[in-house]
């Protein structure tokens, strides 16, 4: 029967819009996962009509942009169609005055961000995979970039959104203004859906004044305590930094590899890394680079630097992408997000450290100070221990729940096996999402099963 | 309203904490709006499990709820516009927590604003979102409408400053949503909530985010010979990638009756001024003050004042957010409305405004949040003379269409509330409301929230066509 449906949905959209060769069904694979079809709607109107078609015959939708993401997040569960946004690239508008713009939600990332480079403003999502994404694919992750002390995530930044509901309804909400407090925000919700509620076709946003090249000055710890006290001073601090991470393990050796000659001690990848972006004229400058200097001496830093010019600027590129870059070198690891209050962050990260090295594997964190910990444990030797997987989840979790913290699994290699579903939480909240997914997709059609694992208190 | 109600709700809360008497109920009917709404009953909860019984007593005996804080607000989004019982968090007020080291606090929703920041500037803290009733209103009333102020400006709007909330839901569950803690699991339903004007579910319990309070501000204030030049000011100062704490306009009109009240020794022959923070660390404060100063001056500014002292600071901040006080001391009657353009529009939209108010008959008076684009046009008029109400009404509906054309929105901050629901259809669409109606409905499928709010009740909702501002 879905067979027959999906050829319906040809003769609906036309040869033009949909296809069903093998060749593109397998770019648009997730996880070994292929779909039937591929369609490349033109406009949110088209969308509706497909979305409309599938609801009605229960064809399972995943929206792509470039499928960058693919990895991350659960893969589908169902999956009959790719629903792929390369047709909608246009600007409706930028209004550089205003430091606002309208963009399609397939418009790549890179070319948004150039677009507001040639008016010297910025586009501060600078969410990862950025040669690749999509700005819908950015929103729809909800990843974040390390611009996020100061310049907050897209939740900050998205002012409004078009989209459409999975029975295929065009709906807006938010507007194009920089204040608008009419009707329900709905397009907050899309943000992280991971296509799950709604598939998005245009998106508002705010832009900023460009902050100038970055600088960066790098901090070395060995203990956690002192590390997480300077991210903490650096989040309530006056100084007002753009950016504030603090790296371990291959995070940290990561970055320091684009660190050129000459600054040896900081290609030692032992320890703790603490990396601050502060921008501004050479008096605010000067002014911050003193005072980094005494909080690295109150936190008992065992040593600091300030990069050059050039140096900055390549090490700021590869920080941005860091959560990619792990995909590429080490997509035998896995990838969490977890949220946990500031105090009691290096405790748990000397517990998780603990665990993961019982396991076989190495815990790597990269902590940002106004965000989560991305935790990637990487196995040491060749090979998952898949074996040992379903344990170290458990123990993991039991970890989080100790220290009231939340978390989302947001990567794990195939052999690492099936994702258990959260067990026993069927909470208030549970139970209000599982509700607002009734409502934006009352048949169950959009990307079903793909929302990253909770793993974590809630 | 119905005697075993009563009873219920005299036992729930204690017999002093309930107000049925007609005498008594009267305060309630009003806020800071135009708008009335006259609830049956009032109750006065102390804690959230109070909340939930209440809750209870009203699903029995099927009567609305509607939630106030201090009733500040300026769209009728606290008015029991159908009656019903009206819960006023008044007695729940306490500080919960403060954590000054992870940055947040937890406070009941009858906090008001001021009082936070007040609590928590011991530790160089603040909670940024400033409306200018921030010394009476709570944040309960400023998550319910997502409240800005000057300062949002540059720290964001409520919304961006609400970290998790606990709330009773229709069915008088509780439902506990978002985290102190970044990124939790799951859909943003923080984010859904914050700005729904009180419609889903009543919120019992907010965890807020603390904001450093800046090294150094310096206020300025520039003062203009035409209103053209001012708003050609403001909208340089956006292009030219100058980002101040607040940029606040008043007109001439504003700036004399501010003046009669209080004498803050602004020049009544004035046409036009700005009141401008900027802030940060001292080096970057003192630098941005003079690149503003500049540009006020290209802009022909005839004064360009800094002020000198915290004393100074004050007098000219307190001329601001008293403005709506002295007209409204002045004016027989004065209607505050809410609405938001592209800053780029600026100057046209003041012109146009002004056009309005001849055609009228009408002083209107403008006391805003020029950096964001966010109007706050005043009408001036007299309720005594026969259909001056519906006149006003009228204008402020056109100057909101003008909003709306030049790529605007129709509230930026007090909401939509029983003030503009008739007015969503100029910005949304039939499908658009109608998914913002089974979002409601997913948690309020009796309409026993704060009903007749937001959503535009269907005779109106065809009258208006929509157009659309998404491009």
């Amino acid at each position: 029967m879905a067979v027959d449906a999906l050829h319906r949905l040809e003769a609906l959209v036309g040869a033009e819009v949909y296809t069903t060769d093998p060749t593109v069904c397998q770019q648009h694979a997730f996880s070994g996962r292929v779909p039937r079809a591929v369609v490349f709607p033109r406009n949110a109107a088209e969308i509706a009509e497909i979305l409309r078609f599938c609801s009605q015959h229960r064809l399972a939708v995943v929206p792509l942009g470039a499928g960058s993401k693919g990895p991350l997040a659960n893969p589908p569960e169902r999956y009959d169609l790719a629903l792929v946004s390369s047709r909608l690239r246009g600007v409706i508008f930028y209004d550089p005055g205003d430091l606002t713009l309208s963009v399609e939600a397939g418009l790549s990332l890179h070319e948004l961000e150039r677009l507001v480079a040639t008016e010297g403003q910025f586009f501060p999502l600078a969410a990862p995979f950025g040669s690749a994404a999509t700005v819908g694919g950015a929103v729809a992750s909800g990843l974040d970039s390390p611009w996020r002390q100061f310049y907050g995530t897209a939740r900050d930044l998205l002012l409004g959104a078009e989209f459409v509901t999975g029975d295929g309804l065009v709906a807006h909400s938010g507007g194009r203004v920089v204040k608008n407090v009419a009707g329900y925000d709905l397009h907050k919700l899309l943000i992280g859906s991971w296509g799950t509620l709604g598939v998005l076709t245009r998106l508002n946003f705010r832009t900023y004044p460009h902050p100038g090249p970055p600088h960066l000055w790098l901090a070395r710890y060995e203990r956690w305590e002192d590390a997480a006290h300077l991210l903490r001073r650096l989040r309530g601090s006056v100084l007002r930094p753009l950016a504030a991470d603090l790296l371990s393990g291959w995070w940290a050796e990561r970055l320091l590899r684009q660190c050129p000659a000459g600054q040896p001690s900081f290609k030692d990848p032992s320890g703790l890394q603490v990396v601050v972006d502060f921008r501004g004229s050479a008096a605010v400058r000067t002014r911050i680079e003193r005072e980094l200097r005494t909080l690295a001496e109150q936190t008992h830093a065992t040593a600091a630097v300030l990069l050059a010019e050039e140096a900055a600027q390549t090490v700021a590129s590869a920080w941005r992408e860091l959560l990619s870059q792990l995909l590429v070198e080490r997509a035998d690891g896995t990838l969490f997000r977890l949220g946990a209050l500031p105090t009691t962050q290096p405790e748990l990260a000397e517990a998780i450290q603990a665990l993961a090295a019982s396991s076989g594997v190495g815990a790597h964190f990269l902590v940002r100070a106004a965000g989560p910990m991305w935790l990637a444990l990487l196995p040491e030797e060749q090979g998952w221990p898949a074996a040992r997987w379903a344990r170290l989840l458990q123990e993991l979790r039991q970890l989080l729940q100790n220290a009231s913290a939340h978390g989302t699994l947001l990567y794990a290699p195939a052999s690492a096996g099936t994702r258990e579903a959260t067990p026993g939480d069927a909470n208030a909240a549970t139970k209000a999402m599982q509700a607002l997914k009734d409502t934006f997709d009352p048949q169950h059609i959009l990307a079903p099963g793909r929302l990253p694992t909770s793993v974590g208190a809630r | 309203m119905d005697a075993r109600l009563l009873k219920t709700l005299r036992a729930i809360v204690g017999p002093d904490h309930v107000l049925t008497e007609p005498a008594e109920l009267r305060l309630y009917e009003y806020d800071g709006s135009i708008e009335r709404g006259r609830p049956d009953c009032v109750v006065f909860p102390a804690t959230k499990h109070e909340v939930v019984e209440i809750m209870r007593a009203a699903n029995r005996f099927g009567v609305p709820v509607t939630s106030r804080g201090a009733g500040t607000g300026l769209s009728g989004g606290a008015l029991a516009r159908y009656g019903g019982l009206q819960i006023v968090f008044s007695r729940m007020n306490r500080i919960l927590a403060i954590d000054p080291e992870n940055l947040f606090a937890v406070v009941e929703p009858g906090v008001v604003n001021a009082e936070l920041s007040r609590a928590v500037s011991p530790w160089g803290l603040q909670f940024a979102p400033d409306p200018s009733s921030q010394r009476a209103c709570t944040i309960g009333g400023n998550v319910a409408e997502n409240a800005g102020g000057p300062h949002t400006l540059a720290y964001g709007v409520t919304s961006n400053h609400i970290l998790a909330l606990e709330i009773v839901l229709a069915d008088a569950t509780i439902l506990r949503v978002g985290s102190p803690a970044a990124d939790p699991p799951g859909y943003d339903l923080v984010g859904l909530w914050v700005g729904s004007e009180g419609t889903l579910g009543l919120v019992v319990e907010i965890c807020v985010r603390l904001t450093p309070l800046p090294e150094a501000v310096r206020t300025l204030l520039a003062i203009f010979d035409t209103v053209d030049d001012a708003t050609a000011t403001v909208a340089a100062l956006t292009a030219a990638g100058i980002t101040p704490a607040a940029c606040e306009m008043m007109d001439g009109w504003s700036i004399r009756m501010v003046e009669s009240w209080i004498q803050a020794g602004l020049p009544t022959d004035a046409a036009a001024l700005l009141l401008i923070d900027v802030d940060g660390l001292t080096e970057e404060a003192d630098q941005k003050a003079q690149r503003v100063m500049d540009l006020c001056q290209r802009f022909r500014a005839r004064q360009v004042r800094l002020a000198s002292d915290e004393a100074e600071r004050e007098r000219l901040w307190k001329a601001r957010k008293n403005a709506f006080g002295a007209v409204g001391r002045i004016a027989p009657s004065c209607y505050v409305q809410d609405g938001v353009i592209p800053r780029t529009r600026l100057p046209e939209t003041l012109r146009e405004i002004a056009a309005i108010g001849r055609k009228y008959g009408f002083d209107i008076g403008n006391v805003f949040h020029a950096g964001d684009g966010n109007l706050h046009p005043m009408i001036v008029f007299d309720e005594r003379e026969p259909e001056a109400l519906a006149r006003a009404r009228a204008a402020a509906d056109e100057i909101i269409a003008l909003c709306v054309r030049l790529g605007g929105s129709i509230t930026g901050e007090h909401g939509v509330g029983m003030e503009k629901d008739h007015l969503m259809p100029l910005l949304f669409t039939a499908d658009d409301l109608s998914l913002m109606r089974r979002v409601h409905d997913a948690f309020d499928p009796h309409d026993r929230i704060n009903p007749g709010k937001i959503f535009p009740s269907g005779k109106i909702c065809g009258e208006i066509r929509a157009v659309s501002v998404h491009g």
